[in-house]
């Protein structure tokens, strides 16, 4: 191996707060050599961000940084330095992608001041636009003059990594540097990551929930769980054959992207302990299926094992694992013989001022008994507006929404009542989802409200879907804060399904969620749609989480429909460009190859 | 759960202080409502044999005496009368007014939104006082005028506050959720809105009883408000000031009395609004 840039040995960072001191990151060691790119993984709380950020100590001042032994190239950082150090270690050693371009450049400035900023006293306006030019930027002299709000976010990220590379760093650390992009600029964006460290021998360090990222933008892996290093190794070996089971689960319920690939997800349930006092043990034994009673008394230590290093009692009985196979479909239900609609849009148009472009154009979408349709798209496609025109939610400016077959306008009252019961909506953001003061039970309650008056035998209903959607009743008297966030998501389907509907509508309801999380909402989706039968309207841009729960696909772009069909048809043979690209800009694309030999 | 020493020994300080300060608001308002009881003198009682005795110097007059002989500790406890009585309507009549103009605000937007707003706009460019002065010189002097004008005076504080918060929670989806459950406005206020909006009227409504108390005294003090010899705080530091030098008493007194007022007031207000608050998770 080469001599490695970066060698940080023992970092442990403490966090004091009002409740006590979270031991965030734990004895955490790792190198990384010239001109490598080292993946961190994990769910979010696992410590990625808060060992990234301690590179340079950009954590915040209730953080304490403790080292045995940190070097990045000739500087010794270990032990305790002052904040000038620090300071230069940012200015020459690191540069740093943050999640959101927006909230990371200023929107006061001028973007060529930004850069020229960036490059330090006495550099001229030549060279900010050369190094614009380089991280892709179109006629970069020209947008030297512009704010960030006047570029797209792929530009801005752009914008973002010249400020990174200005004064010519060894190693560039990207924390989520695609999240907060659309699928189709996150290829763009990591390939040109890629080309810039061919290109400047940059060593690298790309933090991201995103396995497909990781699969494809990294030699090194090293998986996270509860502020320790648990599994670290070359990346395609690590995911082609997990050991530890952590890293498996992440595996197991990530969705694939493609078609071929798609099995049945294993969902990894619980969540990552609080770092108060971590656990005697090992941290992951609760959620673990490979635990024994050693692991409930000593925390494993990470050892060598089968070209890797991996922290786990157990690893050797493990090696053996393949990736689970179960090819999947999404649930299908018998046909139900209605040629109804449960609720359709007929050229539905929609333009939120008398100028400027409209959100939906003379869109038509039905959503027939027991289906299930997935609507794909980027931001700003329409997708979200055409979702809450189909529940009442917005109105349209033209066209008309029917619910069986009756347009809205001619609805009777008992009629519209109907309709509220029969078609329901599950909400993005579970966190906002559910009134803060109110326990969730109360907020079922509410829903039941619309086909029980007698509060007794709703108390009833609320308890029953609570069971159907896995969570115990108890957890009635809590407030939305005191659960995770899969469970808040889960609370927010058991409100929809306490009415018993027809149609469940949800906007990208599991998007907020880590992929372990995801799975089990995802199986829940299926599950439910498979005892009940009933029909569902997704919106994702997810294509992976799509043709995991949805027989027919739409896709949407710039307001219009530019293509529909049944899912696998669609993403395996797309005719749309458009749709086209979508396809082909997954992270995971490349890598079928990969996997498929696992 | 251990919790470190210092935070143990900051939040039980806090809490000794809410204690004293509810304890110190309580004595002050069952002093004034069962002042007939508590004083020992009539306030107006004057006794020229005895006047400018200093506090603390015999126990027939624990506090003192003004410069006619009239018991300090007495007009004390009947002087709280004006103020509180103005410091609870005004704020109460200016709550009635501020929170269902701002979540009608909040929640409709549009032209009511902007004719409220300014009109919210004008009241506030109007100095309060002047007003008063104003109303109370042509009007005479009624102790229901004052609560009037400081109660027009402030009720923009509180509808802009409250029509922020119905701004920012409108579009969130359990209010969406309960509107598509066949909730009606009414209960949608009630149930959502305004358990959220308590936290912030704690802040701001303790607030508005501290300026509402002080333009009491203030006005009682100009003259204008609670006339002599009727005992009100802020008129007993008017009448004190001439005596400064000799007499401190006559006016730090009831100002001593003035200031634990409020202060018990806002510690008050704001303990109810850390309780009632989610800690950073309201919205």
């Amino acid at each position: 191996m080469n001599k490695p840039l970066l060698q940080v040995e023992g970092l442990r960072v403490d966090l004091d707060t009002p409740r006590g001191v979270v031991h965030a990151v734990r004895d955490v060691s790792f190198s990384i050599g010239e001109g490598e790119v080292l993946g961190l993984v994990g769910e979010s709380g696992c410590g990625k961000s808060m060992t990234a950020m301690s590179l340079a100590n950009l954590l915040p001042p209730r953080a304490r940084i403790s080292t045995r032994h940190f070097h990045i190239g000739e500087r010794n950082l270990s032990g305790g330095v002052d904040e000038a150090v620090w300071r230069e270690v940012r200015r020459h050693d690191i540069g740093f992608v943050f999640q959101n371009p927006m909230t990371a450049l200023n929107p006061r400035l001028t973007i060529g001041r930004q850069v020229v900023e960036a490059l330090g006293v006495g550099a001229e306006r030549a060279e900010a636009a050369r190094l614009l030019d380089m991280v892709g930027i179109p006629h970069a002299a020209e947008r030297m003059h512009q704010y960030s709000h006047e570029l797209s976010g792929g530009l801005a990220q752009r914008v973002v990594i010249a400020l990174a590379l200005a004064r010519q760093p060894k190693l560039l650390v990207a924390d989520e540097p695609t999240t907060a992009l659309d699928v189709s600029v996150q290829a763009q964006i990591l390939d040109l990551i890629s080309d810039l460290r061919a290109k400047l021998g940059l060593s690298m360090l790309i933090v991201s929930h995103d396995l497909h990222v990781i699969e494809q933008r990294t030699d090194r892996i090293a998986v996270m769980y509860a502020g320790r290093i648990v599994e670290t190794g070359p990346t395609r070996q690590v995911l082609a054959a997990p050991t530890h089971p952590y890293t498996r689960g992440l595996l197991a319920a990530t969705p694939r992207r493609t078609v071929a690939e798609r099995v049945r997800l294993l969902s990894l349930d619980g969540r990552p302990p609080l770092l108060y006092e971590p656990p005697p043990g090992c941290a992951f034994k609760a959620r673990c299926f490979a635990a024994t009673e050693t692991c409930s008394v000593t925390d494993p230590d990470l050892v060598d094992c089968d070209g890797r290093k991996v922290a786990c009692h157990n690893a050797e009985a493990a090696a053996g694992y393949v990736r689970p196979s179960e090819p999947f479909q999404p649930v299908r239900l018998p046909a139900s013989g209605s040629t109804l609609p449960i609720v359709s849009a007929e050229q539905v148009s929609k333009r939120f001022s008398d100028y400027g472009q409209s959100a939906l154009d003379a869109v038509d979408l039905k959503v027939m008994p027991g289906e299930s349709v997935g609507i794909i798209g980027e931001s700003g496609s329409g997708k979200t507006t055409l979702a809450r025109i189909l529940m009442g939610l917005v109105r349209p400016s033209a066209g008309d929404v029917r619910f069986g077959g009756k347009s809205l306008a001619m609805l009777r009252r008992q009629e519209i009542t109907e309709w509220r019961r029969q078609v329901q909506f599950v909400f993005q953001d579970s966190t906002s989802a559910l009134d803060p003061r109110m326990s969730i039970g109360a907020s079922i309650m509410q829903s039941a409200a619309l086909v029980e008056r007698d509060r007794a035998k709703a108390a009833r209903m609320v308890a029953r879907v609570l069971d159907e959607v896995g969570l115990s009743s108890s957890l009635a008297e809590r407030r939305p804060h005191e659960l995770s966030g899969g469970q808040r998501q889960r609370v927010g389907f058991a409100r929809a399904l306490v009415v018993d509907p027809r149609l469940i509508i949800a906007d990208e309801p599991v998007s907020a969620l880590d992929v372990s999380v995801q799975a089990v909402v995802l199986n829940l989706i299926n599950q439910l749609r498979e005892e009940r039968g009933l029909a569902l309207l997704m919106i994702s841009h997810d294509l992976g989480v799509v043709s995991y729960v949805c027989e027919r696909i739409v896709v949407m772009r710039h307001g219009q429909i530019v293509e529909a069909g049944p899912t696998d048809l669609v993403l395996e043979n797309p005719s749309a460009p458009y749709t086209r690209m979508l396809v082909d800009s997954i992270p995971g694309a490349a890598s079928a190859a990969i996997a498929a030999q696992a | 759960m251990n919790l470190p020493k210092s935070t143990m020994r900051r939040r039980d300080l806090g809490k000794v202080g809410e204690w004293a300060a509810i304890a110190m608001l309580s004595a002050l308002v069952i002093g004034a409502v069962f002042a007939p009881f508590v004083a020992p003198y009539d306030p107006l009682a004057q006794d020229l044999t005895n006047i400018m005795q200093p506090p603390f110097a015999s126990m027939a007059h624990p506090l003192g005496t003004d410069f006619l002989g009239r018991d300090m500790l007495s007009r004390i406890i009947y002087g709280a009368q004006p103020p509180m009585v103005v410091g609870a309507f005004a704020v109460l009549l200016a709550l009635v007014i501020g929170v269902p103009l701002g979540i009608m605000s909040g929640w409709r937007g549009g032209w009511p939104d902007m004719a409220i707003g300014r009109l919210a706009d004008i009241q506030m460019s109007i100095p309060g006082l002047v007003l008063a002065l104003l109303v109370l010189a042509m009007l005479g002097k009624h102790l229901s005028l004052v609560v009037l004008i400081i109660a027009l005076e402030s009720w923009p504080l509180h509808y802009r506050v409250v029509r922020a918060y119905v701004q920012s929670v409108r579009g969130n989806g359990y209010v969406e959720a309960a509107s598509l459950a066949g909730v009606g406005p009414v209960g949608i206020t009630f149930r959502h809105l305004l358990p959220g909006v308590v936290p912030l009227l704690a802040v701001t409504a303790t607030a508005n009883v501290a300026t509402a108390v002080l333009a009491e005294a203030a006005l009682s003090y100009l003259g204008m408000g609670v006339v002599p010899p009727t005992a009100d705080w802020g008129s007993m530091v008017a009448e004190g000031q001439t005596q400064l030098s000799g007499a401190w008493w006559i006016s730090v007194l009831p100002g001593f009395a003035l200031i634990a007022l409020l202060l018990s007031v806002q510690v008050i207000g704001n303990a109810i609004s850390a309780r009632q608050s989610l800690g950073g998770r309201d919205l």
